[in-house]
């Protein structure tokens, strides 16, 4: 009589209230469910679903912290996964490139960035977009102009809900100019959107020889060194307008390297400073890039405010922890990125350790991450250049073409 | 028959139960009826037993009550919900019915809670969900997801 009763009510489950209850559901759990049956694919895998009830739930607004793993060891975690809403750091083989053109495993695979759920990565000199979540992958066309191997800048983009945009930035094989070329997912094809002025020369800047490309506001940025001076450079991609200003003077002093990261819409600037004598983290100072409309002739110009500096005391705690493990730090920053509304480093300390820190733009504070045990292969994989961090949003939903 | 500032209710077995406005307006749907009929006669809820009814009334007097703090309701609400899966339905079900948002999300929070461990197979007992997938279309589906597996 009972299981008879839970019967008929189980088939009373409308859609919505199967919506309602799928939307609690963490990520894994959803994708596992696709299996069920074609109608609970379908809901699964729409657009509407993941992006306005699921993202609704608290542990899914917000972006996730990846750190992607690559290569070596086949027991190491292809990557691994902080959630500010749990708090916690998780090993997962579920979001890797491992996928990824199975006959070119030897390859070198470089991701370049990470937008709407999706990946933007390059290998053998060809860009692929593909979704981890779904496994789905798509070899974008050749470049109609820059030389795959003088790119100086690229990133990729979420547009609306379900569309994106690749952007590079170039020496043209033809012309001598550096050139923006946008790859649209409507049109499935490239298309030249800008040129540099002729008088601006940019130099490759050093140990990361393709600068990290930052996107807001319709806008992306990247940094550039142009005769020993750091700056940056920017491109409106409605506009195809370029637009460049120095970096704070403090980014000129030796040995320190600026970074450049979006948290929403708003554009920063960091630099940590290291006494590398004793190997420790003396100071992380944050500025936020002020745009300003100059005159009539709308020619704009830019300055940055200070708006943060880590605190002595999280200084101490970061360097006391490296320490404990015996390390050092040899330069000050790993990577650092926007998750959500967070300003996030990512500190290498010697051989053993990963340190997170991040600042909260919206709380105005600073804050540790708690620390992620990494085992040797993990470690290794750190210090051979084999892993990038990004900010990720699962999209279950998000088609690569 | 109400008394003043009262609400009654009928459940589906003929029940009847007195509560506030304030706890029965707890329910978007028994407030668009009061507004049309008044308060006079019983309000029916033909589709709420009176064993789920009384929990919901339970539910909604709790939460009328003024300030408690936040780990105070939030542990109440997960004592609340320690029901077997078939009242949790019925809970699902009458929340929905009576519009009561905050009951909704709390049930189907609980039930995503329950489920979240559980493979295909399984749901579909639950849900007694037919699979309508090809012998094909399922290893395609299952090897696309296999990260969600191991």
């Amino acid at each position: 009589m009972k299981m008879g009763d839970l019967d008929i009510k189980c088939c009373e489950l409308s859609e919505h209230l199967r919506e309602q209850i799928l939307a609690w559901l963490p990520l894994q759990s959803l994708c596992r469910f696709r299996l069920v049956c074609k109608d609970w694919n379908a809901l699964i895998s729409s657009t509407r679903f993941i992006t306005t009830k699921w993202a609704d739930k608290p542990p899914n607004r917000n972006p996730w912290l990846l750190v992607l793993l690559q290569g070596a060891a086949s027991k190491m975690p292809h990557s691994l996964v902080y959630c500010f809403f749990t708090e916690t750091w998780t090993n997962t083989s579920g979001i890797s490139l491992s996928f990824l053109l199975q006959q070119k495993q030897e390859t070198r695979k470089y991701p370049y960035g990470s937008a709407a759920g999706l990946f933007l990565v390059g290998c053998a000199r060809e860009f692929v977009v593909c979704n981890p979540i779904t496994r789905r992958a798509l070899q974008l066309p050749p470049l109609s102009s820059i030389l795959y191997l003088d790119i100086f800048s690229v990133g990729i983009v979420g547009e609306g809900r379900e569309t994106y945009k690749v952007v590079v930035a170039g020496k043209s094989r033809t012309l001598k100019a550096i050139l923006v070329e946008i790859y649209s997912s409507t049109d499935k094809s490239w298309r030249i959107a800008g040129q540099l002025p002729e008088d601006v020369k940019l130099m490759r800047t050093g140990p990361r020889s393709v600068m990290d490309m930052v996107f807001c506001d319709g806008s992306f940025y990247f940094i550039t060194r142009i005769k020993e001076e750091w700056g940056i450079m920017s491109f409106s991609i409605r506009e195809g307008t370029f637009f460049s200003a120095p970096l704070p003077d403090l980014a000129n002093e030796n040995n320190i390297i600026p970074y450049l990261l979006a948290c929403g819409s708003r554009v920063l600037a960091t630099v940590g400073i290291v006494k590398y004598r004793e190997g420790l983290l003396q100071e992380v100072i944050i500025w936020e890039l002020q745009k300003v409309k100059v005159d009539c002739s709308s020619s704009s110009s830019a300055w940055w405010k200070e708006i943060a500096r880590m605190p002595p005391s999280l200084c101490d705690s970061v360097n006391k922890s490296l320490s404990q493990f015996g390390c050092r730090i040899n330069c000050p920053f790993m990577s650092c990125i926007g998750v959500g509304d967070c300003a996030c480093f990512i500190i290498k300390g010697g051989m053993s350790l990963m340190e997170v820190v991040f600042y909260s733009l919206s709380e105005m504070t600073w804050n540790c991450l708690p620390s992620c045990l990494l085992g040797e292969d993990t470690i290794a994989a750190m210090w051979a250049g084999y892993a990038t961090v990004m900010a990720f949003e699962p999209r279950l939903d998000m088609k690569v073409g | 028959m109400a008394r003043e500032g009262k609400v009654s209710l009928k459940s589906s077995d003929d029940e009847l139960f007195d509560v506030t406005e304030a706890v029965a307006f707890e329910s978007g749907t028994i407030k668009n009826i009061v507004e049309d009929i008044g308060t006079a006669s019983a309000i029916p809820l033909p589709n709420v037993s009176s064993k789920i009814l009384s929990k919901v009334i339970e539910y909604c007097e709790y939460h009328v009550e003024s300030q408690k703090p936040e780990d105070e309701i939030k542990a109440w609400d997960q004592e609340f919900v320690k029901v077997d899966q078939a009242t949790l339905f019925d809970l699902i079900l009458a929340a929905n019915y009576l519009h009561n948002k905050n009951l909704l999300y709390l049930t189907c929070q609980t039930l995503a809670g329950m489920i979240k461990g559980k493979n295909p197979e399984e749901i579909r007992k639950t849900f007694n969900i037919k699979n309508d997938f090809t012998p094909e279309e399922e290893e395609e589906a299952r090897r696309e997801n296999q990260w969600a597996f191991e």
